[in-house]
């Protein structure tokens, strides 16, 4: 008797006709230990879904939440960093050349020797910076040595 | 809406959304991704939920299109190799495990139905959710669903038969 409903329902089932009631019915059935072999593959799939079922989302659930008063302390910050660099560069910059006034000498010889320190300072700079870049013709060499041509 | 209301609100559905995702993703850490993603996303719209009638229709719909979009670059890639690899793997690895064979071949099955069925067996067959429910998340009409799960749940059952009685796919 209750085989025959079991028939009927699977048709049912198998046309997507069946009631969420009536297929728990059918997965109760499946999922008892009386089960008819030519209906076990049934028991699978009801195994399966019920199975499924359990599975769960176990990572916390975390929000960056970032709160207001943090908010407001970056804020801050960010100008106290924008005031701080500004009345730096004010404070060391004090307001000395006028304007038409260049800094030019009014002697010449005294010109010349000035101009001349000015130029000789740029050039040590400059070998002062090649020196130390001159290290880098090591690695041409090893180089070299490891790939010999 | 604060975040403990948020979480008050979300909490009862968030399993359902982390099982979708895995239908269709198969693997567990992308799938909890998805997860963190779409409550993320959600998060972020909280100021206009509340116009929403099913939170929880709108957070499956959304966990659906990210799933499918993620598939789709996916897919695009090359990276498929990579992802059959990986069920294979997890296949074994339950199969060590017995008496859960049978599970394992109803879930190899099932992952190889198109998408939409996937998506439709797992509402019904798993979340146990009217078609009513499942045509609005999937704005399909309900006899079309009808359909598809009709034919979804026959394929399934032929597959399964054919595996059991061969022993092998």
């Amino acid at each position: 008797m209750e085989l025959i409903r079991i028939a009927s329902l699977i048709e049912k089932y198998k046309q997507a006709n069946t009631t969420i009631d009536e297929e728990n019915e059918l997965k109760t059935f499946f999922l008892s230990s009386n089960v008819p072999a030519h209906l076990q593959e049934y028991s699978a799939l009801f195994g399966f879904y019920e199975n499924e079922k359990q599975e769960k989302y176990t990572k916390q659930l975390l929000f960056v939440t970032r709160n207001k008063a943090k908010k407001w302390l970056s804020v801050a910050a960010a100008v106290l960093v924008v005031f701080g660099t500004a009345t730096y560069f004010i404070r060391s910059n004090p307001k000395t050349t006028n304007a038409g006034d260049l800094g030019s000498y009014k002697n010449p010889s005294q010109a010349i020797v000035e101009t001349q320190k000015a130029l000789f300072m740029l050039s040590h700079q400059l070998n002062k910076g090649i020196k130390s870049v001159n290290y880098i013709t090591e690695y041409q060499k090893s180089k070299e040595r490891v790939f010999k041509k | 809406m604060d975040q403990s209301e948020f979480l008050s609100v979300v909490f009862p559905f968030k399993d359902r959304l982390f099982r979708m995702a895995k239908r269709l993703l198969i693997s567990s850490e992308e799938a909890q991704d998805a997860t963190q993603e779409v409550l993320l996303k959600l998060w972020t719209k909280k100021a206009s939920l509340q116009t929403y009638t099913s939170i929880e229709a709108l957070a499956i719909t959304m966990t659906k299109n990210y799933c499918l979009d993620q598939l789709k670059s996916k897919r695009a890639n090359t990276s498929s190799i990579s992802s059959v690899n990986y069920e294979e793997k997890q296949a074994d690895l339950h199969q060590k495990l017995e008496g859960k064979d049978s599970l394992v071949w109803v879930e190899k099955i099932i992952s190889q139905l198109p998408d939409q069925q996937k998506i439709i067996i797992q509402l019904r067959e798993i979340e146990q959710m009217e078609f009513a429910e499942i045509a609005k998340i999937l704005e399909m009409n309900e006899a079309a669903i009808r359909v598809n799960l009709s034919r979804a749940r026959k394929t399934v059952h032929e597959n399964y038969k054919k595996i059991n009685s061969y022993g092998v796919d």
